[in-house]
């Protein structure tokens, strides 16, 4: 019998159709994955199931049975008694999931409580049983600890405990890791297969089809509030049918190391020489030497925390080594001061991790391009030619930030880093805040700038996929410290470092290369 | 009235409330009494009159005379000039001193941060009237000094606006991206910082004009603004005071232009916030 029946659901808020005449069933064992990108509508779908979509939203379907009840009639007392007991819910960002002001122990208590379903009495006991069972290790302490005295994907832990404490039947996660680390994001994966195998039905949402391909069943693929496809995890992900889903599955496909660009000659722009630098106790670098050379893409990777945005803005210029040096072709670069660093700060220059804070909201295209150009003699031409190299036209010029999409913004962002010339480009995380599809198309953006002006890029990203895409050498970096460095095929065919193997076999990948075509 | 119906209903289809629009209909008419009293009135406000003293309002004088004959409708509107004045200026002493301070802080660094966010810390934990009273004590009283006075114990407030708002302006990728193309601190502080400060600073400051109108006339009141003859709103209440039981239009009428001040620029001021909250201010 199907836990969760749903069809024909729509969710409306005001002139915004959300989700349009949806249906879908989980089976109790089975794992649905609802999959698309930002503003598909599988978020608030998944909370239809909850009735959490909202008072500003209007939310209907022709059939909506949870357990075997009609939850389409149910008024607010009928769905708490749902919610938490027969219906579970991981949302995505633990840390404002749980309450900041309450012990790990008492969140997971509570569920206990209002469901009644162990003995006051046990109820200790009980939480930290969960806690062991989800893998937090040393329970007991952890129990007595608050939210921001654990890290991520512990706290990520304590909240899927809490979330299975009333035993319920069906659990509704909720992009359930998309902010934690890919390491600790396979752990948290195998949780919920492992208590799928114990009966439990899944409904995950994500945009990550690595993640689903891992641990969904079947699939369906949101697109503008509509499925588009569905069908059976790894049959739509061979073969999908649909066009988008096409698009998403080539976007996550993974792909073999890129072919070693031509480096045109050995020349170093960049080196990085045993630079360390510390925040009080904190260790943020600590003797990290790399050479960047004319037209090669170094991908810097590691785990949120390991120290790569600190080398980065290090390599820039733009904060101080403890100890350590850089140079700028062979001259001195990190000792210099910053008056005479100014007139040579064309040569590299920086794209951020998020498109959103990068632009000045009150600055139009054409504005954020000109303060790149001050006082170049044909500022309109070379600003038009610099939004043709990155894919816009003329008619961007006039929009503010908050008038373009992320994969625009991202490529304003481009334009304005590419505007003096420079010879490097440091990225930081340039796509994490896109979603798949755009991601490809930046991707191929900075790939075919590298090839047509000769750029050197040093391309930072936790994410191995596409570091595995661009780079032609590889940094690991963890706690600080670069633990193994080579070309692309030897770090991520044969990495040699027990962490790179760690990270490698942690991440979530699609079958194969599959009806992909190569790297364009 | 139907002239005033009239404008806020035109502001009301313009995309703003009756109330907003009625506010500014409000200030614009002060702003009117200040720039020249003489179109509003004809009447000399310094101008006494001992036999037609104390008269109700009605006939020759709308709102009444004081004590001395004067026409108390005049004083009023003559007043708006002084009591504005005091409030308006020491508003934009209070934001200048706050915008100064708090860009400081902001962009010079931990130690210079600490020093004066400290010393404005101890500072806010006076009232700003309290605060006003020690500055006077020290300068000295007089129209100017009051306006000082009020201004410097606004300071604070602003300085404290200023410099959370600027410290997430520089965090931000823009000014780091800036800095990566060369460009130099104090320009990116005007390119950047000032412009996304002045949304919230614009709306915090029409509130607190209210307070700022308040203080100077509790000053005069206390004897402190504005010397005797000079009509002044919150002097006017002062001498009005003393014949509240006989004469109560003395004292009613300047405490109701108070009273009108305050309430414009307040629900102007709360109308900016709601529209700055909900991002409809962005231009």
């Amino acid at each position: 019998m199907s836990l969760l029946a749903v069809e024909g659901l729509d969710v409306r808020f005001g002139a915004v159709h959300a989700v349009r005449d949806v249906s879908f069933s989980v089976a109790s064992g089975e794992c649905l994955a609802l999959v698309g990108e930002s503003g598909s509508g599988k978020s608030t779908a998944a909370r239809a199931l909850l009735g959490l979509t909202g008072p500003g939203a209007r939310t209907t379907a022709r059939t909506l049975r949870v357990d075997g009840r009609d939850a389409t009639a149910f008024g607010a007392r009928e769905w708490r008694t749902v919610r938490g007991g027969t219906v579970g819910l991981v949302s995505q960002d633990a840390l404002v999931s749980l309450d900041p002001l309450r012990r790990v122990g008492a969140e997971v208590a509570e569920p206990l409580r209002l469901h009644r379903t162990v003995e006051p009495g046990r109820i200790r006991e009980r939480v930290v049983e969960l806690l062991r069972e989800v893998g937090v290790p040393e329970p007991e302490a952890r129990a007595a600890q608050y939210p921001h005295e654990l890290s991520g994907g512990l706290r990520q832990r304590a909240l899927i405990a809490s979330a299975l404490a009333a035993e319920p039947k069906l659990l509704v996660a909720d992009e359930p890791t998309t902010a934690l680390d890919v390491t600790v994001q396979a752990q948290v994966l195998d949780l919920l297969a492992r208590a799928g195998a114990s009966g439990m039905g899944l409904l995950l949402i994500s945009h990550d089809l690595g993640v689903v391909a891992r641990i969904a069943d079947r699939t369906a693929v949101l697109r503008e509030g509509a499925v588009v496809e569905s069908g059976a995890t790894a049959e739509l992900l061979r073969s999908p049918r649909h066009p988008f889903t096409r698009v998403l599955v080539e976007a996550s496909a993974a792909r073999p190391p890129r072919e070693p660009s031509a480096v045109s000659s050995a020349r170093r722009l960049l080196e990085v020489s045993a630079v360390s630098k510390a925040y009080g106790s904190r260790t943020a670098a600590h003797g990290v030497s790399f050479a960047l050379h004319a037209g090669e893409t170094v991908g810097l990777v590691g785990e949120s925390g390991s120290g790569k945005s600190t080398v980065a803005r290090i390599a820039m210029g733009l904060l101080a080594p403890d100890s350590g040096t850089v140079t700028l072709a062979g001259d001195p670069w990190s000792a210099l001061p910053e008056r005479r660093r100014r007139p040579l700060r064309h040569r590299l220059q920086l794209v951020h991790q998020d498109p959103y804070s990068s632009l000045d909201p009150r600055f139009t295209v054409a504005r954020v391009l000109a303060e790149a150009l001050p006082g170049h003699p044909d500022r309109r031409a070379r600003t038009l030619e610099l939004l043709d190299l990155v894919g816009l036209g003329p008619e961007h010029l006039g929009r503010r930030p908050h008038q373009l999409s992320g994969g625009q913004r991202q490529r304003v962002a481009i334009a304005r880093a590419l505007a003096p010339a420079p010879e490097i480009l440091v990225c930081d995380e340039p796509v994490s805040a896109l979603d798949a599809s755009v991601q490809d198309q930046i991707l191929r953006l900075l790939e075919d700038l590298r090839q047509r002006l000769g750029l050197a890029l040093l391309f930072i990203s936790h994410d191995l996929g596409v570091i595995r895409r661009i780079s032609d050498r590889v940094l690991v970096m963890k706690d600080a410290r670069v633990v193994e460095e080579g070309t692309a095929a030897e770090v991520l065919t044969d990495p040699r470092h027990p962490y790179t193997r760690a990270l490698l076999a942690a991440v979530p990948s699609l079958p194969g290369p599959v009806g992909a075509p190569d790297r364009a | 009235m139907s002239a005033l119906a009239q404008v806020a209903g035109r502001g009301a289809r313009l995309g703003m409330p009756v109330a907003p629009a009625l506010a500014a209909l409000v200030l614009a008419l002060w702003a009117v009494a200040v720039a020249a009293p003489g179109l509003l009135v004809a009447a000399d406000p310094d101008a006494t009159d001992v036999v037609a003293a104390l008269r109700p309002p009605g006939g020759a004088h709308p709102f009444g005379t004081d004590e001395l004959g004067r026409d108390v409708l005049s004083r009023v509107v003559h007043g708006a000039r002084l009591s504005l004045t005091i409030g308006f200026g020491a508003t934009a002493l209070g934001v200048a001193g706050g915008l100064l301070l708090g860009l400081l802080a902001a962009s010079g660094g931990r130690r210079l941060d600490q020093l004066v966010m400290r010393v404005q810390d101890v500072l806010l934990a006076f009232p700003e009237l309290l605060l006003a009273l020690l500055v006077v004590t020290v300068v000295g009283s007089g129209t100017g000094n009051v306006l000082v006075a009020i201004g410097v114990a606004a300071v604070p407030t602003y300085a404290r606006l200023v410099r959370g708002q600027a410290l997430t302006v520089i965090r931000s990728g823009y000014v780091e991206a800036a800095a990566a193309l060369g460009v130099r601190r104090p320009l990116v502080v005007v390119r950047h910082v000032l412009p996304n400060v002045a949304g919230p600073l614009l709306v915090l400051a029409t509130i607190g004009t209210g307070t700022t109108v308040i203080s100077g006339s509790a000053l005069s009141f206390l004897g402190l603004g504005a010397a005797p003859p000079a009509a002044e709103w919150g002097a006017m209440l002062s001498d009005g005071r003393e014949f509240l039981a006989t004469a109560w239009w003395t004292a009613t009428f300047p405490g109701l232009a108070i009273v009108s001040v305050v309430l414009s620029v307040t629900v102007l001021g709360r109308h900016l916030q709601g529209r700055s909250t909900r991002g409809e201010g962005r231009p």
